[in-house]
């Protein structure tokens, strides 16, 4: 037991060396408050928490997070791989290099939080492996999607057609076009040879999309990693060649539907090259655009496909042209993604001589024309390695330029206002508004511009308009004076009886503007208004839907209860459960019925129509009626002065009123307790008093007490909507009268309601009422509601 | 037998949620207030809380905040309930640290899922953290707490728990080994976890093992 530890064993080296890692890590994966060191308070537990910190929460602190998920993708390049759990993946930066893991495994990482586009990562990582684990499934994502930048990490499928591929060591990278968007995907590969059976066919993929983003972090394209090509699945079979297949002429092709798949080929001349990619070809049968496809990068060892350096094509050169007829904005047809190969020389397409007024019209796009105009101005400028050169010319009463931009300058004879003939590709673009066509000539070599010879100067617009406005205008004057003299004559007379009709209509328009303002601030006022009562309604809205989500509740949770366990609860139990839910359905009914009462007042459909009507026998039959549905708990007491006069009153809103209060008066008492209610005349009001002894109402409860679903705090356990009292108000203001009441918390509550039923009723009695009511109830401490 | 608290304030509710989790044979706790389920989770370190988002007082935010501000519980599942219109703060409460939420009114069915998803995925981790700890080969010496009590600065009672956690007992099998309740083992682990600085206990186990791991060496001689 006291024997010295010996470690000539390999086996004990390794324990140590592993006890050591261990404890290392345990130290970086659970920091301890020390000075400086930031404690975060946070542990975050999965990938969806650590991808959803906000980069302000970043800045001041960086949490630490425990996560599991599975290797979807090890990068070659730095010690990082990415994780996947569910639909969430993060970028995990490890401290130790990462030829340990491989793709499939299932690791549990722990590391901070850091900030990163386009969303946080962990850094400062440790991985311990589980095991192997499948990879998640992978969701169709469409390029243009992940150009965006959507999916960022995550595994996921996304399609394509090759269109061309290159091979370094260890590494084949494809060109893809998947519609409009093109983009790179590099998968791991064991063959350096090139798969030609893929050109031109639809292949899936699985992998991940790593964005790019600029500085202002917006996404400015992507490119596709997978790390076997076992991930690669061909989903329509191409050609397989790139310029073995029929050639079609410019006209057959123009008469394609456009797409964005099958790439067709030509034969033509050149007619224009404009840079970098833009190549204007004719086979004789008609123009056509030719947009190249950016090539792809040669690597420094590895194979190609065999393409045409990319030289300046010069007019007349004979190409073939692989491409998929698509037109962006274009008048000319068009080609895309295309590819292009020299096959000789021939003769340049001859420029066909037209008008500038056929130009102007959008006639001939995409042609070689020629046309005489005069040059009056050029621009040039370098832009990086390419030279331009605008000139602006001029035909009859246009204006229109010609452009010359290449890697070299052109040597031009330019003479300003000098008459030349103009030769070039005539660039016709579709604005945007249906209509609006530009056009502009690109200049191909010297001989696109030579001087022509002066046409007459007649014909000049500087000089025969100028001639014709002069000659006009010596006639015109003449008769001018003549004609003005007779008209000063009349005008005079004119001028006296229209000064007396403007002095009418200015006082006129005055009174109408004064009235078109009063009736601004009216309909503003009226806006407010429907705008406040609009945001009420919705408030209203919204709690009564919350009100019925508790008793729904009781009611589903209830009959879970007695489906799932019916035999082992006992008979109790089970009578519980369903008075619960006959007691929520009957909330529910409650509530319901309340709710569709307000509406109805609300919506002006409850009107106060008055009859005759006895009070005293009308208080008798009331507390009859609250007294049996009340199951007698309190004892009600009617008591009415004698010599009642006949009312003038809308039975239906007294009920209302008077059963809510009578009722609540019965509910919030103790059982046994007395409730009185009296009815009096003074004057022309008929005062209705409810008296109980109960629980009262808080003082703070008092001014909410007629507000919606408002309760008050001590109502403990005795069942309610909530919604009774703002029915009692409501009825009382559309019968034109005046509530108030007086309470004390443990004592009892005293409601008292004044309504004009002995004299003319207007609804809008409010002051008169109001004076009344306060000299009847004159000495108490009463809180007027309405 | 685990543990469950409840922590909601409309009382109706809270019994069906009770009832419900009986039947089910978990052991349930409830709470009617915020500032209740905090003290109950102190004192209980349930295995898992549900707790209502609107409370008045304190709010479900403010138990999840109190509740993983505690050693003992900082792992614990947290499972919030909130009714529709709260989406916009579930951001709020995924952030602090909850584990799931669960839509008002919840069908029984999810509500056991739910449960049981948290549950099976502790346990899955456990086993896997096991399987990686079998996997070394070297091998402890569990004969004696001595060393654990010594070098961490634990009392008797502390070391010999851990020496248990470290050979990957469950609460329920040391509390019977020692003879004492479950809850007991739970609050000794709490103050284990203070001690050592971490907040599971295979992070307290892998502290143990270092300490009382023995060079091969040693087991082919017999013990002296």
């Amino acid at each position: 037991m006291n024997r010295p530890v010996t470690f000539k064993n390999s086996h004990a080296r390794l324990a140590c060396v592993v006890m050591m890692v261990v404890a290392f890590a345990l130290e970086h994966a659970t920091p301890r408050a020390r000075g400086q060191d930031i404690t975060p308070a946070v542990l975050l537990t999965n990938i969806h928490q650590v991808v959803s910190v906000s980069s302000n929460a970043l800045r001041s602190a960086r949490p630490t997070a425990r996560v599991h998920g599975v290797i979807i993708y090890i990068s070659n390049v730095a010690r990082r791989f990415y994780i996947q759990d569910g639909t969430n993946s993060v970028q995990v930066n490890l401290q130790r290099p990462v030829t340990d893991y491989h793709v499939g495994q299932s690791v549990e990482v722990t590391g901070q939080v850091g900030p990163m586009l386009p969303q946080p990562n962990l850094v400062n990582a440790s991985a311990t492996v589980f095991g192997e684990a499948p990879l998640p499934e992978a969701p169709f994502v469409s390029a243009q999607r992940l150009a965006d930048g959507e999916a960022p990490f995550r595994f996921v499928t996304t399609r394509g057609i090759v269109r061309d591929m290159v091979s370094s060591p260890g590494v084949l990278t494809l060109l893809l076009t998947y519609e409009e968007v093109a983009f790179e995907v590099a998968t791991l590969a064991d063959s350096p040879v090139l798969p030609r059976e893929w050109l031109d066919a639809e292949i899936e993929i699985q992998g991940n999309s790593f964005a790019f983003f600029n500085s202002r972090g917006r996404p400015t394209g992507f490119r596709f990693h997978t790390h076997t090509t076992n991930l690669i699945h061909v989903t329509k079979p191409g050609p397989g060649t790139l310029f073995d297949r029929p050639t079609l002429s410019i006209a057959e092709v123009s008469r394609q539907p456009q797409q964005w798949n099958e790439r067709v080929k030509i034969t033509g001349t050149v007619t224009a090259h404009h840079p970098f990619h833009i190549v204007f070809v004719d086979d004789g049968t008609g123009p056509l655009e030719v947009i190249l496809i950016s090539p792809m990068a040669k690597p420094a060892s590895g194979r190609t496909l065999e393409h045409d350096p990319r030289v300046w094509l010069q007019p007349g050169e004979r190409v073939e042209v692989i491409g998929v007829r698509h037109n962006w904005s274009a008048l000319v047809p068009t080609l895309i993604h295309a590819e292009i190969r020299r096959i000789g020389t021939g003769p340049p397409v001859a420029p066909r001589r037209v008008t500038i007024d056929e130009l102007v019209a959008g006639k001939h796009p995409g042609e070689v024309v020629s046309v005489e105009a005069r040059l009056l101005d050029h621009r040039s400028w370098v832009e990086g390695i390419l030279h331009h050169q605008i000139l602006m010319l001029q035909a009859g009463d246009h204006l229109f330029q010609a452009t010359w931009e290449n890697e070299t300058p052109m040597d031009w004879d330019l003479t300003p206002n000098s008459y030349v003939r103009v030769t070039g590709v005539n660039d016709a673009v579709q604005g945007r508004f249906k209509g609006a066509r530009t056009f502009d000539l690109l200049l191909r070599n010297p001989s696109d511009i030579v001087p022509a010879p002066e046409p007459p100067f007649w014909t000049r617009p500087q000089i025969w308009k100028p001639s014709l406005a002069a000659a006009g205008v010596g006639v015109v004057a003449v008769g001018l004076i003549l004609f003005q003299r007779w008209q000063l004559r009349r005008l005079e007379d004119r001028v006296t009886s229209r000064t007396a009709e403007l002095r009418a209509a200015n006082e006129h328009l005055q009174d109408q503007v004064a009235t078109r303002e009063r009736a601004e601030i009216e309909v503003q006022r009226a806006l407010a208004q429907e705008k406040e009562l609009g945001e009420l309604k919705s408030r209203f809205v919204s709690m009564v839907s919350h009100e019925f989500r508790t008793p729904l509740g009781i009611i589903s949770s209830s009959a879970e209860i007695l489906d799932a366990y019916l035999e082992r609860l006992s008979v109790d139990e089970r009578k519980s459960n369903l008075r619960d839910i006959t007691d929520a359905t009957r909330h529910m009914a409650r509530m319901m019925e309340e709710v569709l009462l307000l509406g109805r007042v609300e919506a002006g459909k409850l009107a106060c129509r008055p009859t005759a009507l006895d009070l005293t026998i009308f208080g008798q039959r009331l507390i009859d009626e609250v007294a049996s549905a009340t199951n007698r708990r309190c004892s009600i007491q009617f008591t009415a002065t004698s010599g009642l006069p006949e009312a003038q009153a809308d039975e239906g809103l007294l009920r209302h009123i008077f059963t809510n209060l009578l009722n609540n008066a019965s509910k919030y008492s103790p059982a046994g307790n007395i409730v009185e209610f009296h009815i009096e005349a003074r004057d022309r009001l008929a005062l209705f008093t409810v008296r109980d002894r109960g629980i009262g109402i808080p003082e703070a409860d008092a001014r909410l007490l007629f507000q919606a679903f408002h309760r008050g705090r001590n109502v403990g356990d005795t069942p309610g909507t909530g919604l009774g009292m703002m029915i009692v108000k409501r009825c009382v203001e559309l019968h034109g009268g005046k509530i108030a009441f007086e309470s004390r918390e443990g004592h009892g509550t005293t409601f008292i309601v004044a309504l004009p039923l002995f004299g003319p009723i207007t609804a809008g009695n409010g002051d008169g009422t109001t004076q009344l009511f306060r000299a009847a109830t004159s000495g108490k401490n009463l809180t007027l509601i309405s | 037998m685990r543990t469950i608290l409840v922590i909601e304030d409309q009382p109706v509710m809270r019994h069906k949620t009770v009832t419900i989790l009986k039947m089910e044979g978990y052991d349930v706790l409830e709470a009617p207030n915020g500032a209740e389920g905090i003290r109950l989770a102190h004192d209980e370190v349930p295995d898992l809380i549900l707790c209502d988002i609107m409370m008045p007082e304190r709010d479900g935010y403010q138990v999840l905040q109190a509740v993983r501000l505690n050693r003992a519980t900082a792992t614990t599942p947290f499972i919030f309930f909130t009714a529709k219109g709260e989406k916009p703060d579930l951001r709020a409460g995924m952030n602090l640290g909850a584990d799931d939420y669960l839509v008002k009114p919840t069908p029984r069915a999810e509500l056991l899922e739910a449960i049981e998803a948290r549950f099976e995925r502790e346990r899955l981790n456990e086993e896997r953290l096991k399987q990686e700890l079998a996997k070394v080969s070297f091998r402890p010496d569990f004969s004696s707490a001595a060393p654990l009590v010594q070098r961490l600065a634990l009392t008797d009672r502390e070391g010999e728990t851990l020496l248990w956690v470290a050979q990957g007992k469950s609460n329920a099998d040391i509390a019977a080994i020692l003879g004492n309740s479950e809850k007991t083992v739970k609050k000794t682990l709490g103050h284990i976890f203070e001690k050592l600085g971490v907040e599971s206990r295979t992070a307290a186990a892998l502290q143990a093992i270092e300490i009382l791991a023995v060079p091969a060496a040693r087991l082919s001689t017999p013990a002296a």
